[in-house]
């Protein structure tokens, strides 16, 4: 999980992404521990609270529940949710991005499908 | 409360200077034995003179003074970053001052007997600075304990003094330091006499008249210098408080 | 607990008014950067909440104490400053065994286990560290005397980059584990900017800045793209300062954005240091 601290993106939301991108790629198993606030904090270099908050969002989204005098662990079925949401984000995540400098690039809808195409096959 | 830690501190501190003090008194004070035993055994000429054997008194009192000059800078530095107020500083100093006074009287008391003992011969006469101040030799209880609260007094007189003067120092600016460390020696040992002789000798005159009184030395009145010492001392430290309430951190 | 407050304070040496009417809260439990320019008062500052030098007219309360010489309010609060105050010839153990007297919650173990971390020889003197060394050593103290609040005066001098790596891992350690109030005085601000909850910033003795990093973040972007493209776009607009490299161009703005950006114009975060120096300049 890497944080880009020259991105506009707040640090907060980076983390709160780069912890569901970790639980979709398998990385933290549901009803598994995830690292602690203080070991994020160390890791990284940031403040205990930014760190608090991006995992807030995910406890507030039902992605995450806090075990008292334990820690934070990954709720069961977070993964078949976060895959709900990202597939409701696809389109403006990646497809508009991907039409845009297809455009740019002056390819054509033809091409682009053929691309995505043999996108699949591999 | 940070004052018993201010106090301890500032006393473990001074413990070094002292046990090295003592250490060399000693080493000195054996030398001395040792070689006028020898001296006694070998020269048998009974001349009629008495020899006196000064005691560890009035080196303790300038030890006092001088170990007071260097008792502040550092000590405060310390206790400033430590989180302690100068109220605290300055009881903790006034309590080591008392402690220290009193322990060297009593080591000092303690020498004296010890060459009381060693010089039994007649030849020998065995003085403490009281003695030599007051012209007695102490041979009563009463002269003995009068003498112990005159040394302790004067003890505390010595470091009240050194104290103040490396408060009046740090609190000066660089022009002031200049001053002190020229103006006190010139003063003293220059213009003083040459005004003293000018009008031959009358200033020097009234301060040892002064003196005599309030020291109750003529008199034969040690108790004067008893009280003496110990109010010249309390003003003394009333005045070092008073710069050092003030006194802010210096780099 | 309520904090350190400082009411109306100001403090002058002859001509040159180090602080003016300065007010302030450090509350509980928050990492605060006090930053400021060299000669900005952030050290009077700091001295004067810790009784060291007294202001001239204000107070200063350690929840709810006043703190001039008060020796119960004081020892809420351990001061790191660049200046060394410790006995020259103490042993850095035996000032460790003092530290220990002075604030009864120093924990002797945990100086030593940081003793280990640094590379710090505990049986040196005082006064024969180098530099980086005498900062270490009281970083240590810092990190272990346990007091509500923790002021840190220019904390990484003289620090190699692994130290000062070593210092803010064990500084979000400690804080993480048993958090306190830590305020990082510093000129260092890049270093710090992710660290620190509350940003303030001195001007000349004044407070310019006192808010939370996020809110002070987000009163500005920076945008990017070609010169010209740049150009056109920051025109009108409140400029903090802009980077060249060749034809390209990156400009850091105050205010929120209006509308659309414009083709070839890339969005970017403030740059904390940027607005800092645009803000403390003249």
């Amino acid at each position: 999980m890497q944080i880009d601290f020259e991105s506009n993106k707040p640090i907060f939301l980076q983390i709160a992404e780069g912890i569901e991108d970790a639980i979709l790629s398998g990385a933290f198993a549901e009803e598994s521990q995830i690292p602690s606030i203080t070991e994020f904090s160390v890791n990284y270099k940031i403040n205990p609270a930014t760190a608090l908050k991006g995992i807030n969002i995910l406890v507030e989204e039902g992605i995450l529940y806090k075990k008292r005098g334990i820690g934070m662990f990954v709720k069961e079925g977070a993964t078949r949710q976060l895959k709900q949401k990202r597939k409701e984000q696809f389109f403006d995540n990646y497809i508009l991005g991907l039409v845009a400098e297809a455009k740019r690039l002056e390819l054509s809808e033809e091409d682009v499908k053929n691309m995505i195409e043999r996108g699949f096959k591999k | 409360m940070n004052t018993s830690v201010s106090y301890r501190y500032q006393l473990a501190s001074q413990i070094k200077g002292i046990v090295i003090y003592y250490l060399i008194v000693l080493c000195v004070s054996v030398l001395v034995i040792a070689t006028s035993t020898v001296a006694i055994s070998i020269s048998s000429a009974d001349d009629g003179l008495s020899r006196q054997i000064v005691g560890t008194e009035f080196a303790t009192i300038i030890y006092l003074f001088v170990a007071a000059c260097n008792s502040f800078r550092e000590e405060f530095g310390m206790l400033m970053q430590n989180a302690t107020s100068r109220k605290s500083l300055f009881i903790g100093r006034i309590l080591t001052t008392l402690t220290i006074s009193s322990f060297m009287v009593i080591m000092d008391k303690l020498i004296y007997f010890i060459n009381r003992a060693a010089y039994s011969d007649d030849k020998y006469v065995v003085l403490s600075f009281f003695d030599s101040f007051y012209n007695t030799n102490s041979d009563s209880f009463k002269l003995q304990i009068t003498g112990f609260f005159f040394h302790l007094s004067f003890n505390l007189f010595a470091s009240g003094l050194g104290y103040l003067l490396t408060n009046i120092f740090y609190r000066s600016g660089k022009g002031g330091r200049l001053g002190i460390c020229v103006g006190l020696p010139v003063g003293l040992f220059v213009v003083f006499p040459l005004v003293d002789s000018i009008v031959n000798g009358k200033i020097s005159e009234a301060i040892f008249r002064g003196l005599d009184k309030i020291l109750g030395v003529s008199a034969q009145k040690p108790l004067y210098g008893i009280i003496s010492c110990f109010l010249i001392f309390t003003g003394l430290s009333a005045i070092s408080w008073l710069l050092i309430r003030r006194a802010n951190v210096k780099e | 607990m309520t904090g350190i407050e400082i009411k109306n304070v100001s403090k002058n040496y002859g001509n040159v008014q180090a602080l003016s009417n300065i007010n302030l809260t450090f509350e509980s439990d928050k990492i605060y950067g006090l930053l400021g320019r060299n000669g900005a008062g952030k050290s009077t500052l700091l001295n004067i909440i810790t009784s060291r030098i007294f202001a001239d007219s204000g107070e200063v309360l350690i929840d709810g104490i006043p703190a001039k010489e008060n020796d119960h309010a004081l020892r809420k609060v351990y001061l790191m400053s660049e200046k060394n105050f410790y006995p020259g010839r103490m042993k850095i153990k035996e000032v460790f065994k003092w530290t220990r007297q002075f604030y009864p919650d120093f924990d002797e173990d945990y100086a030593y286990k940081l003793a280990e971390r640094f590379e710090l020889n505990t049986g040196k003197s005082v006064k024969s560290l180098s530099t980086g060394y005498n900062s270490i050593f009281k970083l240590i103290i810092a990190l272990s005397v346990n007091t509500p609040y923790v002021l840190l005066d220019e904390p990484v001098l003289g620090l190699d980059a692994n130290h000062r790596e070593l210092f803010y891992k064990v500084l979000l350690e400690k804080y993480s584990q048993s958090p306190c109030t830590i305020v990082i005085s510093t000129h260092l601000i890049e270093e710090v900017s992710n660290i620190i909850e509350n940003i303030i910033i001195i001007k000349k003795g004044r407070i310019i800045k006192n808010e939370t990093c996020e809110s002070l973040l987000a009163s500005g972007y920076s945008v990017a793209g070609t010169a010209a493209k740049v150009d056109a776009y920051i025109a009108g607009r409140n400029v903090l300062g802009v980077d060249n490299l060749g034809g390209l161009k990156q400009a850091y703005l105050l205010g929120k954005i209006d509308g659309e950006l414009p083709e070839g114009i890339e969005l970017g975060k403030l740059d904390l240091q940027k607005l800092f120096i645009q803000l403390t300049n003249q």
